[in-house]
Formats: C-alpha cells, sequence, structure tokens
C-alpha cells in the first residue's frame, strides 16, 4: 500500500522507486536521506527493500566443485597462446590515437632491440641462435622463452612442477631446486628433467625431438626410447641419440616413481606388459582430456589406486570417444599396479570385450592370462596366451608363447 | 626462425599482481595469468551462469570454462572502463546467451522439458540444499523472474556488485539497471507475500 500511496502523492514530492533502489544498494543522498526523515510512506519503502534485499545478500553461495574447477583452472593452461587478431580499422575518429600508437612502437621498439642485446649477452647464445619470444608465466620456477609458435602449457604447479610441450622449441632456464622439488618438460613419449640447468627442447606432434644443454645436467626419460644423460654441449636427436646413452632410470628414479605395491595377486609378468607410460592427449583443450591427463599423471607418480579412479571417472566422462578406450584400459593398469587382482582381471575381461579390436588387446589378453593363471586357472589363462600368440607386437607374442608353454596339457 | 622479445619479466608471487595487469598478460598468451583470473573470479561466474535460465548446471563447467577462453581471446581489447570482474560477467553473460540461443540447445531443452513433470522446477544441489522454508521461497521467486531482473538481481543483490559495473557488464544504462532492481525486488516481495509469512 505504501507504494500505491507514494504513487497518489504530487508529482516530484516523492523519488522514483528506482532512487529508492539505488540507495537501498549504495546508501542514501543526504537529500534523500533527510526525505525519509520526514516521509513515513517513502521510509517504510526503504526500509522493505533493504529486507529483501538484505535476504538476497544472505542466500546460501551454491557449491563449487572444486576438482572441477582444478580441472578447469589446468584446461586454461593449455589454452591458444595467441589471442584473436585485434581488427585494425584507422577511421577518422581513430586517427588521433595512431599518434600516441606510433609512439609506443617506437619505444617498443627501443624495448625489443635493448631486450636482444640483454638476452645475447646474458644467456652467452650463439649469434646464429633464433631470437625468442620470451615467455615467463607467474608461477613458474624457471624462465620459459618460447621459439616462434611453440605451442606449451604448465600442467602441474610446484613442487613438482611440470610443463608440457606440443609443438614446437622451448628454451628453459631452471634454478637450483629444493630436495624435493622437480622439474620437468612432459612430451607425448617422454619427459625432460633437470635442476640448476638451462637447456633448449623441440618437439614436433607432441614427439620428443631434440635437446640440447647450455648449462649443467638434464635426464630424458622416455618408454619409447633408452634414457639419456646430457651435460653441458651435448645434444641429443631422436635420430641421432647422444653419445652418453645410459640406462638411468633404474638407477636414479625417485622411489615416489616406483609402482606402490606389486603383490602375488599380479604376477610380474603381467606388470611387465602393462608397465608402460599411456601416452598422454595431444591437446588440452577438452575436459575429457585433461581427466585422462591428471589420471595418467597420478599413474606416472606411482598414485596407482588414485589414477584407478581418475581414469574410471574419465571413461565415464569420454563415453563414446576414443579417450574412453584408452582410460578404461589405464584403469586396468593402474588396478594392476595397485595389487588390486581381482579388479584388474575384471577390468581387463570388460575392456576386451568392449573392445575387441583395440590396439591394447594384445597387450591386455595376455596380461590377463598371466593373472588367471596366477590365480590357479591355467585353461582360462591359455585361451587368452592362445588369442595373443597372434599378436604383431613381438613383446607381446614373446610373453603369450611362454605362457603357453607353461600351461602346456 | 625470428621472433620478438616481448618482455623479460618475471613475476613470483600473484598476490601483488592486480587484475588489470593479469588481463594484459593475457593478452600477451600468458596462461598463468589466465589461470589466475580465474581462480580469482570463475567462482563468481558459475555462480552468474547457475543463475542463467536455460543453463543446466551440467553446463555451467563449460560455459565457464568458455567464458575464461573467451576473456584470454578477448584481453586485448580490455578497456579500463570498468572493473575485470564486471567485464569477465559481461563476456560469461554474452556466452550464455550464445549457449542458450543454439539451436541444439533448443532441442535439447525441449527434450527435456519433454521428459519433466509439467511446472516441475529444475531441480538443483543448490536448491536441494536450501535450508528453510523462506530461503526455498526466495529461490522460487527469483527463478520466476523475467530473465534480465533476475540478472540484475544476482548481480546486484546476491553478488553485490556496484550498479555501475552491473550496467557496464549489461551494456546498459545504471538507471536501467536501478529500475530493473526495484522492479525485481518488488516482485519479489510480492510474491512472497502471496505465500503469507514464514
Amino acid at each position: 500500500m505504501t507504494g500505491l500511496r507514494r504513487l497518489l502523492r504530487p508529482r516530484g514530492s516523492c523519488p522514483a522507486g528506482s532512487e529508492l533502489s539505488r540507495a537501498v544498494s549504495e546508501g542514501p543522498d543526504p537529500r534523500l536521506q533527510a526525505h525519509l526523515g520526514r516521509c513515513a510512506d517513502c521510509a517504510a519503502e526503504y526500509d522493505s527493500l533493504r529486507g529483501i534485499s538484505s535476504e538476497l545478500a544472505a542466500l546460501p553461495k551454491p557449491p563449487v566443485n572444486q576438482e572441477t574447477f582444478d580441472l578447469i583452472a589446468t584446461a586454461l593452461l593449455g589454452a591458444p597462446k595467441e589471442s584473436r587478431p585485434r581488427p585494425w580499422t584507422a577511421s577518422a575518429g581513430a586517427r588521433p590515437h595512431l599518434a600516441r600508437w606510433t609512439l609506443t612502437f617506437a619505444l617498443g621498439g627501443i624495448s625489443i632491440i635493448g631486450g636482444f642485446w640483454l638476452a645475447r649477452h646474458r644467456s652467452g647464445l650463439p649469434a646464429s641462435s633464433p631470437s625468442p619470444t620470451a615467455y615467463a608465466p607467474i608461477f613458474t620456477r624457471a624462465t620459459i622463452r618460447a621459439f616462434g609458435d611453440a605451442r606449451f602449457g604448465r600442467v602441474q604447479p610446484p613442487p613438482d612442477e611440470a610443463v608440457r610441450l606440443d609443438e614446437g622449441t622451448l628454451e628453459l632456464d631452471v634454478p637450483g631446486l629444493g630436495p624435493t622439488e622437480t622439474f620437468r618438460v612432459l612430451t607425448m613419449d617422454g619427459e625432460i628433467r633437470g635442476r640448476a640447468t638451462q637447456f633448449e627442447a623441440t618437439a614436433t606432434g607432441g614427439r620428443l625431438e631434440h635437446v640440447r644443454v647450455w648449462r649443467g645436467r638434464v635426464e630424458i626419460h622416455s618408454s619409447r626410447f633408452s634414457a639419456t644423460v646430457l651435460e653441458t654441449g651435448d645434444a641429443w636427436s631422436r635420430e641421432r641419440p647422444g653419445p652418453s646413452e645410459v640406462d638411468v632410470e633404474a638407477r636414479q628414479a625417485p622411489a615416489s616413481r616406483q609402482p606402490t605395491r606389486r603383490t602375488a595377486a599380479v604376477p610380474a609378468r603381467a606388470i611387465a606388459l602393462l608397465d608402460t607410460h599411456p601416452a598422454p592427449a595431444a591437446h588440452l583443450p577438452t575436459q575429457e582430456q585433461i581427466r585422462f591427463d591428471r589420471a595418467w599423471t597420478l599413474l606416472r607418480e606411482g598414485r596407482a589406486a588414485e589414477a584407478a579412479t581418475a581414469f574410471s571417472e574419465a571413461a565415464l566422462r569420454a563415453r563414446g570417444t576414443s579417450i574412453e578406450e584408452d582410460a578404461v584400459y589405464w584403469r586396468a593398469v593402474a588396478l594392476a599396479r595397485s595389487g588390486d587382482g581381482p579388479g584388474a582381471r575384471r577390468e581387463l575381461t570388460a575392456f576386451l570385450e568392449r573392445f575387441p579390436r583395440s590396439s591394447h588387446g594384445g597387450e591386455a589378453m595376455v596380461a590377463l592370462g598371466w593373472m588367471l593363471l596366477e590365480s590357479g586357472q591355467p585353461t582360462s589363462a591359455r585361451t587368452f596366451f592362445e588369442r595373443a600368440a597372434h599378436d604383431p607386437s613381438a613383446r607381446v607374442k614373446e610373453s603369450a608363447l611362454e605362457g603357453l608353454e607353461r600351461t602346456a596339457p | 626462425m625470428t621472433g620478438k622479445l616481448l618482455s623479460l619479466r618475471t613475476m613470483t608471487s600473484n598476490e601483488s599482481v592486480s587484475d588489470e595487469a593479469l588481463v594484459l598478460a593475457s593478452g600477451e598468451g600468458d596462461t598463468t595469468a589466465l589461470r589466475e583470473l580465474f581462480l580469482r573470479h570463475g567462482v563468481l561466474v558459475a555462480r552468474v551462469l547457475r543463475r542463467i535460465r536455460g543453463v543446466d548446471d551440467v553446463d555451467v563447467d563449460d560455459l565457464v570454462q568458455t567464458t575464461f577462453l573467451e576473456v584470454h581471446g578477448s584481453a586485448r581489447r580490455f578497456d579500463r572502463r570498468s572493473s575485470v570482474s564486471s567485464w569477465i560477467v559481461g563476456i560469461a553473460l554474452n556466452v550464455s546467451r550464445h549457449h542458450v540461443r543454439g539451436e541444439s540447445r533448443r532441442r535439447l531443452l525441449k527434450a527435456a522439458a519433454a521428459r519433466m513433470p509439467a511446472g516441475a522446477p529444475s531441480p538443483s544441489p543448490y536448491q536441494h540444499a536450501a535450508e528453510s522454508q523462506r530461503v526455498a521461497r526466495l529461490l522460487a521467486a527469483i527463478d520466476a523472474l523475467p530473465e534480465p531482473m533476475r540478472v540484475v538481481v544476482t548481480l546486484a543483490d546476491i553478488e553485490g556488485m556496484k550498479g555501475a559495473d552491473v550496467a557496464r557488464a549489461l551494456g546498459v544504462s545504471e538507471g536501467a539497471i536501478w529500475r530493473r532492481l526495484h522492479d525485481a525486488r518488488k516482485q519479489l516481495q510480492a510474491r512472497l507475500s502471496e505465500g503469507g509469512s514464514p
């Protein structure tokens, strides 16, 4: 009724409703304050609006899924580095800005030339080295310079910091790290580890192509080629492995990176077949890929049980895509590595039923064969060894033939 | 191979970096700056998107991500005329409008509507979490508001944004914001009084 009474008053004597609402949100000005002091209707209206506004402000905030937010935060690191081109139009109205831009570019040019000089003299790069596009992400421990259209993103914060390189060349200057800190550059087929070092890494299509060490030492690890240590001045290329190739994996891998438990429920032969790293998805933009990569990271870190759960979620979210197939397979692997033999057998069986033509089929069959043999089911095991004996992979075939020999009637 | 040396800054602490500096860095391609913007404003964006009619809870995460990718793409066009938060909320509202208008989206909504009992409000964790009857009635009353009013109530009253920022986020005059907010508050009062006092 107060609103009606206010409407019926002579025009101009009371403030508009919108003015009262503004006063509720941002406080009444002195003139309105004085009016509220002498107009009971407006004061009642004001109090009423303030009441509903307070109720709205006190509403419970909708909960936020922290895990999903973490995934988005990670996904954003893989956003395209270049923003969309700005449409440049020099209309008559924009001309006064041209002088300002010209001055800006001139100053920028001076900075660029100065920057070149500083970079050249600071890093001691050879004169023929390409000029880098400097890029120092805010929370990375390292200084990262990307060349040309390099595509990369930080996928994990310190202390186990990881930068993913998909395409192009990065020059990285990694400071001395604490005893529990690591720094890694990840590609689809391997990783580079280093501390107190300066090196350059090139990847093509997500695969590591070339590494050159300017200072310090780095280790190159991969499931596709032997681990390699490079010292100052050394270089490594995919086609021409460096002379200092040694097996440092067994000697230097931290205990935390070893699979957590390997119980009798999962025979060593099965583990050996499953003990390769999954290839992470080549690009980061979709949440399905991010989930898969997160699970993959957990598995690499030896957190197999957590990885199994994460792969399960990734498979669920990626239903009907190629990621689902990989996620189901690696869930079985994670279960096997966590020592959950029955779970791994169940998952491998389900995987083979669901994806009979999978590229992981041979590995899954022969691993399942060894698990069944270990659990006292030689006949069933033999069935899987027979199916895997024709696999094109020499490793799978060899293991299957050994299984057939062990289960011969 | 040639390139440009844009900068050699080394920033290790996020506390001292302003929102504007993060937008600038994001415009230069710094995705860690984009991530920090998301960490600062992502929750606000998610809460606002949840209040947009036609945006299901399951879509909110994707829309939040899309919003910040748009932020990344538009960072160079940020003109500092508004606060970063209202600029980002404006982008989120555009993203949600585009999402709701999509043909495929309409088909999905139609199919979903066919499965739902007539008049049933779409359940959400937020609604389930509403503890009191009064809160539940208020939430229902907000849902019943016309979209422009609901957005203004969400931004100004629920999220506490200033009128000028809401106006910039929505691309309308500040006077229009206060009028919408007033009408919305009056409608909410009327709906709550229809149901009697708690």
